[in-house]
């Protein structure tokens, strides 16, 4: 290429006359594309909240819902006959009869005799030996330079599910009611929940006369107006018919007569009799 | 790349993180763009729009940008994309080559014709913006692409998608017809 083709026009005079006017971008374009080209190649390092809200959010949802069927609202599981069948408690223990049941079911053959053999409890401690370790063996071991094993943690025996006394025969029975077991009232202390699983007793030849009966969640919120009318009949029932009859006064020399003639009613039928012998009609 | 560009190596910088480095290059090249644009799209607002796309657009492809070739041919590039896209989204019909094209660029090499002593003599800039409003397009281009950006024709032949020769010739019909529209006014006048 020439240099007359390398320069086929006059560039800086036709530049002149362009850039004689100065013209350029505002500044606030120049400030935003500067702005712009900052941001580009600025490390991202302010974006941990993202995924630590996310997380948060996650691990709350899990909580509640982990919440809402651990507590007390939790449906009632549906127990099957199946699940009775193969649960482990169903198993008939012997000598522990539902006395529900006692009436209808034939006599039992009498339990064995204790020593034919032991008792599952009585078994559970026989099996495991215990080595009390006084406070005093470990001070003469420690006089003497030997070496005493910290004493194992007690461990409770399981939680039997049945009263002490029942089918206890006599001669037990008397050693029963002598010491209570510590066990049994530790067992309805800890026990918060009871889940019942049909009855126990062995009926071989005899056919139950209550089948099992699924619940199901509708049916508890259907009859959720009854549950709450029961509540509220026993509340009164147990409610102390001085402390009633005192109210009603109240209510009377208030002057609010119909609501007092109503819990008088209510009084009648709850506590029958009590009105009649206590507060007579010619009073 | 030529021996010491010193834009490529701002854009390498700024590519690799330099904030500065890309002040230094968008200083250096932000009038002569501007005008660029300002002159090829011809209105002000739209300028304003065509001028910042044209930026970011480089500011996106940093990571991917190749010193193949001097920046301000890069650089051009991506403007003169910016102009056809802010073209096409208008619908605009751009003033296409003539046929008598010929005949201005012949009366062009009558140096009695000389731009400048007729640009000078009134108000010359005026004249010449509105001048170059009537170029077509491809003219237009490699006039400006010359003049304001400092390209040579292989550059502008490579942004345009053309051969050197007929960037040459654009550009020479481009200055004919300039000097035709100046003479004419200032003879008017």
């Amino acid at each position: 290429m020439t240099a007359n083709e390398d320069k086929p026009v006059d560039r800086e005079a036709w530049r002149r006359l362009l850039d004689g006017d100065g013209e350029g971008p505002p500044e606030l374009t120049d400030a935003r594309i500067r702005a712009q080209a900052r941001r580009a190649i600025a490390p991202r390092t302010g974006r941990w909240w993202l995924p630590a809200s996310l997380a948060a959010s996650l691990l709350l949802a899990v909580l509640l819902v982990q919440w809402q069927y651990a507590g007390p609202g939790a449906p009632p599981a549906v127990v099957s006959e199946a699940d009775v069948a193969t649960s482990p408690a169903a198993h008939p223990v012997p000598g522990h009869q539902d006395e529900s049941l006692m009436d209808a079911a034939p006599p039992q053959p009498a339990p064995p005799p204790p020593d034919a053999a032991p008792r599952r409890q009585d078994r559970y401690l026989a099996d495991t030996p215990t080595t009390a370790i006084t406070r005093q063996d470990a001070a003469q071991a420690e006089r003497d330079g030997r070496f005493v094993a910290p004493a194992p943690p007690v461990v409770p025996p399981p939680a039997i599910d049945r009263p002490a006394t029942v089918d206890t025969p006599a001669g037990n029975a008397v050693a029963a009611d002598a010491a209570p077991a510590p066990a049994a009232e530790r067992t309805k202390k800890e026990v918060s929940e009871v889940v019942v699983t049909g009855s126990r007793v062995r009926t071989s030849e005899t056919k139950s006369s209550t089948p099992v009966t699924a619940v199901t969640p509708q049916d508890v919120a259907g009859r959720g107006a009854g549950i709450m009318g029961d509540l509220q009949e026993s509340r009164e029932t147990l409610r102390p018919p001085e402390e009633w009859y005192a109210e009603i006064e109240k209510l009377r020399a208030a002057g609010r007569k119909r609501e007092a003639r109503r819990e008088l009613r209510k009084l009648e039928a709850a506590h029958p009799g009590w009105l009649e012998k206590n507060h007579p009609p010619d009073r | 790349m030529e021996a010491g560009d010193a834009d490529a190596q701002l854009m390498l910088r700024y590519a690799a993180g330099d904030a500065r480095a890309f002040d230094l290059l968008y200083a250096s090249h932000k009038s002569a763009l501007w005008r660029f644009i300002r002159r090829t799209v011809g209105n002000a607002a739209a300028t304003d729009d065509v001028f910042q796309e044209c930026w970011s657009r480089v500011i996106e492809h940093r990571a991917g940008y190749q010193p193949a070739a001097r920046f301000a041919t890069w650089l051009y590039r991506i403007a003169h994309n910016c102009c056809m896209d802010h073209w096409r989204k208008s619908g605009r019909r751009a003033r296409r080559e003539s046929a008598d094209d010929d005949a201005v660029a012949a009366a062009a090499d009558d140096e009695t014709l000389g731009p400048l002593p007729a640009a000078l003599a009134g108000e010359a800039r005026e004249r010449l913006a509105a001048a170059l409003t009537e170029l077509p397009e491809e003219q237009r281009a490699a006039f400006l692409l010359y003049v304001e950006a400092g390209l040579s024709l292989a550059e502008i032949g490579e942004i345009t998608g053309v051969n050197p020769e007929t960037a040459k010739s654009r550009l020479r019909y481009a200055v004919a017809r300039l000097k035709r529209t100046l003479a004419m006014d200032a003879g008017s006048d």
